[in-house]
């Protein structure tokens, strides 16, 4: 009787044994983490030298003008009276209407890639540029960043009765500043 | 008594057998899997080049472009691309499978472990949450070998690396992802080992 027990517990722990190992799954499972630091990448050209193409510095100084040799006719009807065979038909006043300022875009001249912000603020700050260059402008100021670039945009004035621009150039220098939160 | 004697005899080729039926499954079933967590981190010179966790990147190349109706278009996109990592690699300091198997096995050929990464957003990637997922673009597995004398494997383990697109992600911190591995002798359309 007593071998009959150790049998009928030998079978059972026998077929237990069988189970377990028949049961078991034939793939092995892993866990896989993988940790992410936080960063913010601000990229930016540093030398950027720029002319105007054919015709477009006239053309902000006249819109009629899309040549750099251009002759603007002032077609409205000009009445005086000559005095002493003169007469003054006061042209200046007529051209004050004509640019004396240009609004200059450098588009995706600067970008913001990052990991782990939500909202990123940009900010720019003139950098002693010349007289003639003001009110620089970043877009986008604020946005969502992500790995893939966001791109934006740096503009400046020009004011085109200055100066600085007699020997044909004008220097605008300026910091960008990008943080996250 | 002799039918005790009989009963007796019959019981004890009963457990014979039973002992025996043992012995040959633990005999035939010598192979041993086992697996471990793939753990990595990150740094940031692997992905910005540097330490710091905010980077400017000044393109220094000469840009000369023409202003057309007060615009230029620099396109720093273009350089972007060139340049910026968005692929990282990931790999396990120690091995995360191993196989152990005795000499009756016969395990002579190699040992091709099949690797299936899931998680809640999809195949072959790892989450921080829903919208923050990284994709695993590629998998490298190394795989190292202990035979006896006659040439059976009675040890093998193997390593991954694998290649991460960060493009898609924008939250930092730990993206995980369920993988399962299953080992085969030679191909995976052999019979999975570690049963």
């Amino acid at each position: 009787m007593n071998i009959l027990k150790k049998s009928t517990v030998v079978a059972i722990f026998a077929t237990s044994f069988i189970f377990a190992s028949s049961s078991k799954a034939a793939s092995l499972d892993v866990n896989v983490d993988v940790s992410i630091p936080d960063v913010l990448i601000l990229y930016a050209y540093t030398d950027i030298d720029l002319s105007f193409a054919p015709g477009e510095f006239t053309k902000l100084l006249d819109s009629s003008c899309s040549s750099e040799d251009c002759a603007s006719a002032l077609t409205a009807t000009q009445s005086g009276t000559i005095t002493s065979s003169v007469v003054d038909l006061d042209i200046a006043s007529d051209l004050s209407a004509t640019g004396t300022s240009a609004s200059i875009t450098l588009q995706n001249s600067w970008a913001v890639r990052a990991l782990g912000y939500g909202t990123f603020n940009a900010s720019i700050a003139d950098k002693a540029s010349e007289t003639a260059v003001s009110n620089l402008d970043i877009t986008p100021s604020t946005g969502t960043p992500s790995m893939v670039a966001t791109t934006g945009d740096v503009s400046f004035d020009i004011d085109l009765t200055s100066s600085d621009l007699d020997d044909g150039t004008v220097t605008a220098n300026y910091t960008i500043t990008v943080t996250g939160s | 008594m002799d039918v005790l004697r009989k009963k007796s005899s019959l019981l004890s080729s009963a457990f014979f057998v039973l002992c025996l039926s043992i012995f040959s499954l633990k005999a035939e079933a010598k192979i041993r899997c086992k697996s471990k967590d793939f753990t990595d981190d990150i740094t940031r010179s692997q992905i910005t080049g540097s330490g710091s966790s905010s980077t400017a990147y000044g393109f220094n190349n000469l840009q000369r472009k023409a202003i057309s109706a007060q615009k230029v278009n620099l396109n720093i996109q273009l350089d972007i691309s060139s340049l910026a990592k968005v692929q990282v690699t990931a790999e396990s300091n120690d091995w995360i499978w191993e196989l152990k198997a005795g000499g009756k096995d016969g395990l002579r050929g190699d040992i091709i472990a099949k690797y299936k990464i899931e998680s809640a957003s999809g195949p072959m990637k790892i989450c921080s949450s829903s919208s923050s997922c990284i994709e695993v673009v590629r998998l490298d597995t190394d795989v190292t070998y202990k035979r006896n004398g006659k040439g059976v494997i009675t040890r093998a383990n193997g390593r991954i690396q694998l290649t991460l697109d960060l493009s898609q992600a924008n939250e930092a911190g730990s993206y995980q992802g369920d993988m399962t591995v299953t080992l085969h002798e030679d191909s995976t359309t052999n019979p999975a080992l570690c049963p």
